[in-house]
């Protein structure tokens, strides 16, 4: 499936993928400015780190990209050459748009492995989930410069041994979320946000106002109001703005962008909206004949070079988990904000209370974005989400939608028998 | 106690308690679940604590997947199997403690058509934490309330904390008796006697104790043997871990699980009302393993080897169990060496693990020690 460079030049995608390969200078800067980094790797309490005046950030975006030298070029060509570049400049570019795109992934997926590999070497306990292990790979080098990690307390174990680890590096601020929705639930996460919110205060030494928390929460919701405009792009398979690819890639981008907003939250949402009203202008890529297969559950982690596998066979995966979760779902900005927000913590965790509820979520899913087909990601290590396979089989079923499982524990493993199993499974999505 | 005498004895036992109009609620592991308010309710909390065979555990893979916890898939397995002692139950009740737990319970009400009741417990201690507690024990009190069909007064619920301390009073007086002239019992035989409570319940399990105790002191101690403090996960009932150690010459004298006397080392009182001083009970059961553990774990585990002159802590994991081994492990590992307290981890998988390979590492270790 080739690529087209000129997909790439569009100046609002560029720049968030810029954005997102720039930590590290994102971190000198805040240290410049004297703004205490706060790490993340759930996509909870970021607009109260924002509102506070420090910095979020997910540690596995932090590293050394050679794809950010190759972005910076473009950007520059783009803003030499024009932004509508036509011809000649667009085909000058396109080796340069592919490098961009392939090392994207594997840029990033090389990072993963290393911070694998790190969690290893810090012994961190092997038989736990992949998405705790990189956590720890990722976060534990950075502790200088981390001062202080938000921790929350959910149904799944594996994030709670991954905070008590990381709490004698780094300091947490654990917050619990209540696996319930009754009244008293919300008192205590009432009680336990303000905690949270006492933290954050202390460490900047700036007051969270509710209208400060309330212009984050606004900008926050524009941006989940454009990360669902652009997954619901798929219901129309016929009028899609980019390439499966291209397609692939920005959902990738933006599952990890949207756990700390890239850090800077006005940026990423302006660049957002200018993405989502340009891609809006673009509806002319049909997708007939291409499978659109929904993966299921990623939260906890899956092969990185799925997304690659899935372009070779001539597909196109959609990983989108929050949107499963309501976490797409608008904050009410109305009335009392901090309650909104606990809210909104409440809903998304309940999302997952339960295996039957998050296998509705997921069928839910399937059918809204008319897709073509599941792939059920078993993550060995997975206790609390994997067990879900079960229901998941004997439910889907009942839908007609194709499934397939496929097991997921380290990078690289089994790999040909993954391409082997999804192209099968491809052809006989292409035959039916 | 034996596996025999589950179909000879305790399902007729289970069968007459049920005749007699009492619900009978199947609970799992970790021991968080407040019987007392089951007891107060008039139904009967029996555990499912039936595991350590190799087919039940093989079985629960077609529900879980073979990376949860065996326990969990034995017990799953336990009902495929239509095992005679679950085929009773009137209702199930889970918590959100235990992944394991969490997802077994959702399986077997969703497959074995057996109605669910839940407890959310918090994740954390603070004073926040205990005031939704006590509301979440009072909404659970209500469920059992609805389900059951009756009310359950604050005299009735008071009855059951004080017959449920009765026990824990006479557990920990044998616990004394052990430490100050014994040991008397070994670890097998201290673990049946938390078995008889777990599955004829409480009122057999006094009775129980009471005879124990007065028999105590006819019989001789076990002073051959290095002492060894059992941690990590419970026993289930058929698993032999513990004849295993004991086997090699070994006595577990102190077994700091949800399924040893020691674990019962606190009382519930009269602190508050009722169900506060229940929610304290529960928030504060730190042995339990749970989804958020504090320091005092390794700080209690060192302070009962210390003062209890032991020779050896054996750490037991359950293969795949998300809360036990990992943080509890490594970090326990690091306080013991610190202290050069000899440490021997085990680990099991009911449906891989061999008997001769946890033997040999038990020799090895009772070399090390000796």
């Amino acid at each position: 499936m080739s690529i087209d460079a000129e997909e790439f030049l569009i100046p609002s995608f560029l720049n968030l993928n810029l954005k997102f390969f720039s930590a590290e200078k994102q971190i000198r800067k805040f240290r410049r400015h004297k703004r205490p980094l706060v790490g993340t790797i759930l996509p909870l309490g970021v607009e109260l780190v924002f509102a506070a005046g420090a910095a979020p950030i997910f540690p596995l975006r932090i590293g050394k990209f050679e794809a950010e030298k190759l972005l910076r070029g473009t950007r520059l060509a783009t803003n030499i050459l024009g932004s509508s570049l036509v011809g000649a400049g667009a085909r000058m570019l396109q080796p340069q748009a592919e490098g961009i795109i392939n090392q994207f992934l594997t840029e990033y997926n090389k990072n993963l492995c290393e911070y694998e590999n790190k969690a290893d070497e810090f012994n961190y306990y092997p038989e736990s989930c992949f998405a705790t292990r990189i956590a720890y790979g990722s976060s534990l080098p950075y502790r200088d410069l981390i001062k202080l990690f938000l921790a929350w307390g959910t149904r799944c174990g594996w994030f709670s041994q991954f905070y008590a680890a990381l709490n004698d590096s780094i300091p947490i601020a654990f917050t619990d979320i209540p696996n319930s929705m009754a009244p008293h639930a919300r008192e205590f996460m009432y009680e336990e946000v303000s905690q949270l919110i006492n933290r954050l205060e202390q460490l900047t030494g700036n007051r969270i106002t509710d209208e400060s928390l309330r212009e984050k929460i606004l900008l926050a919701n524009d941006i989940r109001k454009c990360y669902r405009e652009i997954i619901y792009y798929i219901k129309t398979p016929n009028e899609m703005p980019l390439s499966p690819y291209a397609y692939m890639q920005l959902i990738a981008l933006l599952s990890i962008s949207f756990v700390d907003f890239l850090s800077v939250i006005k940026y990423f949402r302006k660049n957002l909206v200018k993405l989502v009203q340009e891609l809006n202008n673009r509806r002319n890529i049909d997708y007939s004949g291409v499978p659109k297969l929904l993966i299921v559950p990623v939260f906890s982690g899956s092969e990185p070079d799925l997304p690659q596998i899935i372009r070779d066979l001539g597909g196109c995966l959609l990983q989108v988990d929050y949107l499963s979760y309501g976490m797409l779902e608008p904050i009410k900005t109305e009335g009392d904000i901090i309650r909104n927000y606990c809210d909104y913590l409440l809903k998304s965790h309940n999302a997952w209370k339960d295996n039957k509820t998050i296998v509705t979520s997921w069928l839910k899913t399937a059918q809204e974005l008319k897709v073509d087909g599941i792939i059920f990601n078993k993550l060995i290590g997975c206790t609390s989400i994997t067990p879900a396979y079960r229901l998941f089989k004997d439910r889907v079923q009942a839908t007609g939608i194709p499934f397939i499982d496929i097991d997921f524990n380290r990078i690289g493993e089994n790999l040909a028998q993954l391409k082997n199993k999804l192209a099968s499974f491809i052809e006989l999505i292409k035959k039916d | 106690m034996n596996v025999n005498e589950i179909e000879a004895l305790l399902v007729p036992y289970l069968r007459k308690i049920k005749a007699s109009g009492k619900k009978l609620y199947g609970i799992l592991a970790h021991g968080l679940i407040p019987e007392e308010l089951i007891y107060a309710a008039g139904g009967f909390p029996l555990r499912l604590i039936l595991a350590g065979d190799k087919n039940p555990s093989t079985k629960g893979i077609e529900y879980l997947t073979s990376a949860t916890c065996s326990f969990a898939r034995a017990t799953i397995g336990h009902f495929e199997l239509k095992n005679e002692l679950y085929s009773e139950l009137d209702a199930i009740i889970g918590g959100n403690y235990c992944n394991g737990e969490l997802c077994a319970i959702e399986l077997i009400s969703e497959y074995f058509n057996i109605p669910k009741l839940s407890i959310v417990f918090p994740s954390t201690k603070n004073e926040f934490a205990l005031k939704f507690m006590v509301a979440e024990l009072d909404h659970f009190k209500q469920d059992l309330e609805r389900f059951g069909g009756i009310q359950i007064s604050d005299e009735q619920l008071q009855n059951a904390i004080e017959r449920y301390d009765t026990e824990r009073d006479l557990i920990q007086e044998i616990v004394k008796i052990q430490s100050e002239r014994g040991p008397f019992l070994s670890g097998s035989e201290s673990l049946d006697l938390m078995y008889r409570h777990f599955l004829y319940g409480v009122d057999s399990s006094i009775e129980h104790l009471k005879q124990v105790i007065k028999e105590l002191p006819n019989k001789q101690s076990l002073s051959k043997g290095k002492k060894i403090l059992f941690a990590g996960n419970g026993v289930a009932f058929g698993d032999n871990i513990i004849q295993l150690i004991e086997r090699q010459g070994l006595i577990v004298t102190k077994n700091l699980t949800w399924t040893g006397l020691d674990y019962y080392n606190s009382l519930v009182g009269r602190n508050g009302t009722p169900l506060t001083a229940l929610a304290r009970y529960y928030i504060n059961a730190e042995n339990s393993g749970r989804m958020v553990l504090s320091t005092d774990y390794f700080k209690n585990l060192t302070r009962i080897y210390e003062e209890n002159d032991l020779d050896g802590v054996i750490f037991y994991i359950i293969k795949h169990c998300s809360i036990i081994p990992s943080l509890i492990s490594m970090n326990l590992k690091a306080h013991l060496k610190s202290k050069e307290i000899p440490y021997l981890e085990l680990e099991r998988d009911y449906s891989l693990t061999s008997e001769a390979q946890l033997l040999t590492r038990i020799q090895a270790f009772k070399e090390m020690i000796e």
